[in-house]
């Protein structure tokens, strides 16, 4: 019975992370950019991008047929992150010119897609600005430190039963 | 033999034979933590230089199986020293150590049962560290809900290790075998001690630079001074005055400091070697990377050298004196935190004011990270911080002593 409370506490904690999700509809975006001497259509779904959810992202251009698209997810201002390992986008084979690619960003903030293009025309790059949201269904920050915090509840109550253990009994034994 | 001697026979072999094996326990646990203590710095090395890619990445899988053998050795003590209790039937103790029942059911030494307890906190802590990355990101920081729950767990972990060697430390020297008997339990101590210092010199890290500064209402105190005081007097005051022998503080800070440079030694190989191996590359810049060995051994080494001098302060100051104890613990602690808030203050600042600089310059910051640099404490938050850190100073020093009196008591 007394491990009830416990469960009680963790079970409200917990009500808060709800299915919020369910409740999301992914959009996309569509921004038309230069690469060099490419000009292009990239499109990203969902928008916003969320953290740790693949980002889908599009890229398609006359000039691009049978050309290398690479995308590298680069860190904007204020992100605390190392840039992403580049993910070569692949060519449609039934659409020559559009390219497609999944990429998955593991931290909240700025990022920027550095997409470079190698092809007949030459080299190429751009960067498209992304802003990458924490997942709705998140537990939430005090939530967190709540739990993650909790074990210092036991150490204070272990403290506080060693200590009465130790003043209610006789010393005995001891050196020095 | 009459049944008398050999009742007295089998007492003395149920008596003599755990002590030798929690003894052999106490350094099976001080060994998994000190490797555990190195894949933590591993892995937060890691993260820097190669990134996180997945879940299973060697550092993980170093301090997981260390995890695993922790647990396993604990929940293995406890299930063969509950049944040798229940054998028994509970006319008496196995050892002369001090035991505790669980739960009703289960009887083990007291510090076996904190340390497995520590272990099921890290145990736990992991799913919900994934399942927190997965909603909200990887965050690049000790300072996450679970890397801290995980940190705790470690914590409690290496004290119940304490508390097993202190428990056979004092049945050592009640034993009569003096000092020479009693010397692998002052090691065992002192070792495991310094894996507890170590990993909290990890938990105080983002107090030098990420976050310099926090608030108690209008008033800004900076924060690093604060945390030392708090975290690791007690450590050190419990160790000195349980062991009493002199110079046991400055001997912890030695080793601290020569454990430190073997994982800086060690780290960067260590990242190249398992990115290899993973056919990974390294995410930093070359120049960078090279000097992350120097780089990574100049700060623990700095870090334990701060431990070193504070362990001959806390030396100076913690051991009673041959006739009398003269200082009080007050006045011993709040010596502990005003050297402390010195020390503190100097190393913070000085390291506060060069990553601000190096915001707007080239260097190991530069690769993201730079714009979030938050600028270095005030003049204010540094002399705001002194009363806390005496206060902290004052209150970790006497949980040790508390810590100390407890271990030199027996249990009955």
């Amino acid at each position: 019975m007394r491990t009830f409370p416990l469960c009680l506490i963790l079970v409200t904690l917990l009500a808060g992370v709800g299915p919020v999700a369910a409740l999301h509809q992914p959009s996309a975006r569509t921004e038309e950019r230069a690469a060099g001497p490419y000009r292009m259509l990239v499109r990203l779904s969902p928008d916003p991008a969320r953290v740790m959810e693949p980002l889908r992202i599009v890229v398609a251009g006359q000039t691009l047929a049978g050309a290398m698209v690479t995308l590298i997810g680069q860190p904007a201002l204020g992100n605390n992150a190392m840039p992403t390992r580049p993910v070569r986008l692949i060519e449609d084979a039934s659409a020559p010119g559009q390219y497609a690619a999944m990429i998955t960003f593991q931290i909240v903030g700025a990022w920027e897609l550095d997409l470079r293009v190698e092809g007949a025309g030459g080299s190429g790059r751009t960067l498209v600005p992304i802003v990458v949201s924490i997942s709705p269904s998140a537990v939430r920050q005090w939530q967190g430190w709540m739990i993650g915090l909790s074990p210092l509840l036991g150490l204070a109550w272990f403290g506080w039963w060693n200590w009465r253990r130790y003043t209610s009994r006789p010393a005995v034994s001891s050196s020095r | 033999m009459s049944i008398r001697e050999r009742t007295f026979v089998e007492e003395r072999t149920l008596t003599a034979l755990p002590i030798g094996l929690y003894q052999t326990a106490g350094w099976l646990l001080a060994l998994f933590s000190g490797l555990g203590a190195l894949g933590l710095t591993w892995d937060i090395f890691w993260h820097v230089a190669v990134g996180r890619d997945d879940f299973w990445i060697p550092p993980h899988m170093l301090i997981l199986s260390n995890l695993a053998l922790s647990g396993v050795l604990c929940l293995g003590l406890v299930l063969w020293e509950t049944w040798r209790f229940r054998a028994t039937t509970g006319r008496r103790e196995s050892t002369d150590l001090d035991q505790v029942t669980v739960f009703g059911v289960f009887r083990a030494p007291l510090g076996v049962i904190v340390a497995g307890f520590g272990t099921l906190t890290g145990a736990l802590a992991i799913p919900l560290d994934d399942y927190w990355h997965s909603m909200q990101g990887i965050d690049v920081g000790v300072w996450a809900p679970f890397h801290v729950m995980a940190l705790l767990g470690a914590l409690i972990h290496d004290l119940g290790n304490l508390y097993l060697w202190g428990d056979v430390l004092r049945v050592a020297r009640g034993a009569g075998g003096g000092k020479l008997s009693a010397r692998p339990a002052v090691a065992g101590l002192m070792c495991t001690a310094t894996i507890i210092l170590f990993r909290l010199l990890w938990l105080t890290t983002p107090g030098v630079v990420r976050v310099p500064m926090i608030s108690l209402g209008p008033m800004p105190i900076m924060t690093y001074p604060v945390l030392l005081a708090f975290l690791l007097p007690w450590v050190l005051v419990a160790i000195i005055r349980t062991i009493g022998a002199r110079w046991s503080g400055s001997t912890v800070g030695g080793l601290l400091l020569g454990y430190a440079v073997l994982v800086g030694l060690f780290v960067p190989r260590m990242i190249r070697t398992g990115a290899i191996a993973q056919g990974l590359s390294l995410r930093l810049p070359e120049a960078a990377a090279e000097k992350l060995g120097l780089y990574l051994v100049a700060s623990m080494g700095t870090l334990a050298l701060l431990v070193l001098l504070v362990g001959v302060l806390m030396d100076l100051v913690n051991l009673p004196r041959t006739d009398r104890e003269t200082r009080s613990p007050l006045a011993r602690g709040a010596v502990t935190g005003l050297v402390l808030w010195l020390l503190g203050v100097a190393l913070a600042s000085t390291v506060q004011v060069a990553a601000s600089t190096m915001r707007t310059g080239a260097g190991f910051f530069s690769s993201g990270g730079v714009a979030s640099v938050p600028a270095p404490a005030s003049l204010t938050a540094i002399v705001l911080a002194l009363p806390v850190t005496l206060v902290a100073g004052v209150l970790s020093s006497l949980a040790g002593d508390g810590l100390a009196r407890v271990w030199r008591r027996g249990p009955r």
